[in-house]
């Protein structure tokens, strides 16, 4: 009786890779769709678009508060994923995205200004004229706040860099003593890098989010989610592990 | 006869010896004059036998083993040269095994440390090897294998112990600095690499059509990490060379090597462990919780308070605003 109440409790916790691949599917199958049909000229509507930009931010740190309380359970297996496929695991910093990637994407819509007529007209018949002109000259606001994010950037990457770099120091001057406990060591001083690294991704999501108006947010977390399902892409995967070409 | 036995004691001493006569002829000379003091000693022996009795006999026989004991005292002289020179010779052999073993050993990390990925799965493969444990790789890894200071800092770490180390450590300071510097300037490569691949892999939001097929958009991508890769194995041989072959002594430099490699052995079982302890790693339930229906909630709460909106409107509970066309065209 006592047995079978235990056996029926709920289960407490998940694997992450579980909560991975059902976050990442709900990224795909609903609010990437959700985001897009919300920016589509017929579905135009301000607050529906707010609430799913809203949304998807929230689906992001969401993904990153599960990430910190993970590496608060073992950060090394955050640090590199057995959840990622071999594209991603090429291009991980700590663990995630870089920093800059964020900045990248956002400075490629603030140059890309001026797109050709032909793809203009094109662009205007799938999206509406809010979103068509969402990234036409930006605001002299905007360009400052991106340059103020780099800015900021610039201090906390190389700084979090250093201190991955002085926590395997510190392996090494504590390998003398008794290596489980100079490895348990390491990794404590670990989670503190991997979560201020997640903290750091998310102010940069927060900080793009505010500077933008909605119709910029929106294109600009849209990009975003297709760039992750991207990494996922079955075709290219096969192609990647099918290649024997030699890169050299 | 007393003579002779002396002569007989030499002969046995000269034959015992005829392996160094045979390398030294200068040893045989100093032997023919051993030879002629004892004749002369032998002589002045017998002009005192002549006088005394049989105590005098028996002193000249306490005299015998005296001279004997010379003679042996030179042979063990010899035998202890002898083992002095072999016991040279067979570390002069274990010097030469050591710097031989040594260059095996340096072989081994310069195969390793040179192997470079050669398809883009290898790349992957490199950077996050199956082989080894994720703990392995968060304790030591970058872009690969050992970092290269902490190659450097557990050499530190070993001449620390010796008692004439201040200049040597300042040395590797320098080292360490250097080489810092190095791995700062490779880690902003593949940063920049991470941080712009979301303009140039193939599957990018903001990429041009038509640039080409997509995996060779992707094969480009992944030579500039491979490029940081090699860089990062270049420098990885060049710090653990140079404290080989340039830092320390050749004894400290075994030590070294049977040291880094004890870790890395121990590092790797208890990294295996160590995972198997704590398995797959978890999160809450409740983190989970992703509503499947986002749309829904705006519109339900759009529904209601439409609905009470109406209602406060149409049973006076609320003033209802007038708005006439004109509002509306004001921007």
């Amino acid at each position: 009786m006592l047995k079978a109440a235990l056996f029926k409790r709920k289960k407490t916790s998940k694997p992450f890779k579980e909560f991975y691949n059902e976050w990442f599917a709900t990224l795909t199958t609903t609010l990437l769709p959700s985001l897009r049909r919300a920016l589509s000229p017929g579905f135009l509507s301000p607050v529906i678009l707010s609430t799913q930009v809203e949304l998807m931010h929230h689906h992001f740190r969401s993904y990153y508060d599960a990430l910190d309380q993970a590496a608060a359970a073992d950060v090394a297996q955050c640090l590199y994923p057995e959840w990622r496929n071999s594209i991603e695991r090429s291009f991980l910093w700590l663990g995630d995205l870089h920093p800059y990637l964020f900045t990248n994407l956002l400075r490629s819509f603030l140059a890309d200004q001026e797109p050709p007529v032909d793809e203009n007209v094109t662009k205007f018949l799938d999206k509406s004229w809010h979103v068509v002109m969402a990234w036409k000259s930006p605001s002299k606001t905007l360009t400052t706040k991106v340059d103020k994010i780099e800015c900021g950037l610039r201090l906390m990457v190389p700084a979090l860099a250093s201190r991955w770099r002085n926590a395997q120091s510190a392996f090494v001057e504590n390998m003398g003593t008794a290596i489980g406990e100079a490895l348990a060591a390491e990794m404590e001083d670990m989670v503190g890098v991997f979560v201020d690294a997640n903290r750091l991704r998310r102010s940069i999501l927060a900080d793009i989010l505010s500077a933008t108006d909605l119709y910029q947010a929106a294109l600009f977390l849209e990009a975003l989610a297709q760039f992750l399902v991207g990494f996922k892409d079955q075709k290219l995967l096969n192609e990647f592990e099918k290649c024997k070409i030699a890169i050299n | 006869m007393r003579r002779a036995s002396s002569q007989s004691l030499i002969k046995r001493f000269q034959e015992s010896d005829q392996e160094e006569q045979a390398r030294n002829k200068s040893k045989k000379f100093e032997l023919k004059d051993g030879y002629k003091t004892q004749q002369r000693i032998g002589d002045r022996i017998d002009d005192i036998t002549q006088q005394v009795t049989c105590m005098t006999i028996y002193k000249r026989k306490g005299k015998r083993p005296c001279e004997e004991f010379s003679w042996e005292k030179y042979g063990l002289r010899r035998q202890g040269m002898r083992t002095r020179e072999a016991r040279l010779e067979k570390q002069l052999k274990a010097r030469w095994s050591i710097e031989q073993l040594i260059d095996e050993q340096l072989s081994h990390f310069r195969a390793i440390y040179n192997r470079v990925p050669t398809t883009m799965k290898d790349v992957t493969q490199l950077l996050m090897p199956k082989e080894a444990s994720a703990h392995e790789l968060v304790a030591t890894s970058w872009l690969g294998d050992w970092r290269p200071t902490m190659i450097l800092e557990l050499s530190r770490l070993l001449i620390q112990s010796s008692s004439d180390s201040a200049g040597l450590e300042q040395v590797l300071l320098q080292l360490i600095n250097d080489v810092r510097i190095e791995e700062a300037v490779i880690d902003e490569e593949m940063a920049e690499i991470q941080a712009t691949c979301v303009l140039d892999l193939p599957f990018s939001p903001v990429r041009v059509e038509g640039s080409g097929p997509a995996l060779a958009c992707m094969q480009s991508e992944f030579k500039k990490i491979h490029r940081v890769v090699t860089k990062a194995q270049n420098l990885r041989l060049k710090a653990l060379e140079l404290v080989v072959n340039k830092v320390l002594s050749k004894a400290d430099a075994a030590e070294f090597l049977v040291t880094f490699t004890r870790f890395q052995d121990a590092i790797h079982h208890f990294a295996v462990q160590y995972k198997l302890r704590k398995g797959a790693v978890s999160v809450p339930v409740k983190v989970l919780k992703v509503y499947p229906y986002p749309v829904t909630v705006p519109l339900a709460q759009l529904a209601v308070g439409t609905v009470l909106v109406i209602l406060m409107w149409t049973t006076n509970l609320y003033k209802r605003p007038n708005i006439s066309a004109a509002q509306w065209c004001t921007p």
